[in-house]
């Protein structure tokens, strides 16, 4: 039977094979934000995808994403502590510019390996929260659970994280030009 | 008739979380029609908007395919032992 009723709850939640297809590259590409690695981005997610397998029973069935996001962060910053090794950001340093020309070039011709560089020179908090949003196309209140914060908080973060990467996307093609 | 100077520089400070929610489709009704409305009088908001737009966009089209040698090893991991006890 591909879905059951929960211990009887009106919520059907779906087998975790089911789940793990859908969520999987989500799962992946998020993981790849956060740990800036991809061999690290694969060892979080394997280790996620086991502990919800574990839980999944007790599991309610609702906001099933961001309790697997939630899972993968925490897992992350539980390896970061274990290993005391923090990944290795640096934010350069961005200017706003104003000439009207870097816009025009910037529509036409940034490419994706750019916007993803730029995009992981974000500090962590930021980048989380433009990945959860802007890519992966979580609502707010999906990525305020995922990330056990406040709607304010993830709105602040997600503002600034994109005031950031357009200033850094902006910088980025005024040294393509130049 | 545009209200402000149109300059380069940050939106007008009440305006910056509606025209976010503008940018990325989460404003409706109101809060859509009052960010487009200022929008389109005020040359800094209306810049901010077209320039918030662009960046969403290329970050939309930028979202990576995973690598799907590294899906197939995730899809048949250790979780799926956990699945059959």
């Amino acid at each position: 039977m591909p879905f059951s009723i929960f211990q009887g709850s009106r919520i059907s939640k779906p087998r975790f094979e089911t789940v793990v297809d859908q969520e999987l590259p989500i799962l992946y590409r998020v993981a790849v934000r956060l740990t800036l690695n991809e061999t690290r981005a694969e060892d979080v997610v394997s280790q996620t995808l086991y502990l919800a397998a574990r839980s999944w029973d007790q599991f309610d069935g609702r906001h099933v994403r961001s309790w697997l996001i939630q899972i993968l962060r925490n897992e992350h910053l539980g390896q970061i502590r274990k290993s005391a090794r923090q990944p290795e950001v640096t934010l350069e340093e961005v200017h706003e510019l104003s000439e009207e020309g870097y816009w025009m070039k910037i529509d036409q011709q940034l490419d994706h390996i750019q916007v993803l560089a730029a995009i992981d020179r974000l500090p962590e908090e930021y980048r989380l929260a433009v990945a959860l949003c802007d890519i992966e196309g979580l609502t707010r209140q999906e990525a305020a659970a995922a990330l056990e914060i406040s709607e304010g908080t993830i709105n602040s973060r997600l503002h600034r994280g994109r005031n950031l990467l357009r200033a850094q996307l902006a910088h980025a093609m005024s040294e393509d030009i130049h | 008739m545009k209200l402000h100077e149109d300059t380069e520089g940050p939106p007008c400070s009440h305006m910056e979380n509606l025209l976010h929610q503008a940018a990325d489709g989460s404003a409706k009704g109101w809060k859509k029609w009052y960010a487009l409305s200022h929008a389109g009088q005020c040359g800094r908001c209306g810049r901010f908007l077209d320039r918030l737009r662009m960046t969403l966009s290329a970050v939309q089209m930028s979202k990576p395919v995973p690598d799907p040698e590294a899906l197939d090893r995730l899809k048949s991991g250790k979780w799926k032992e956990e699945t059959k006890k």
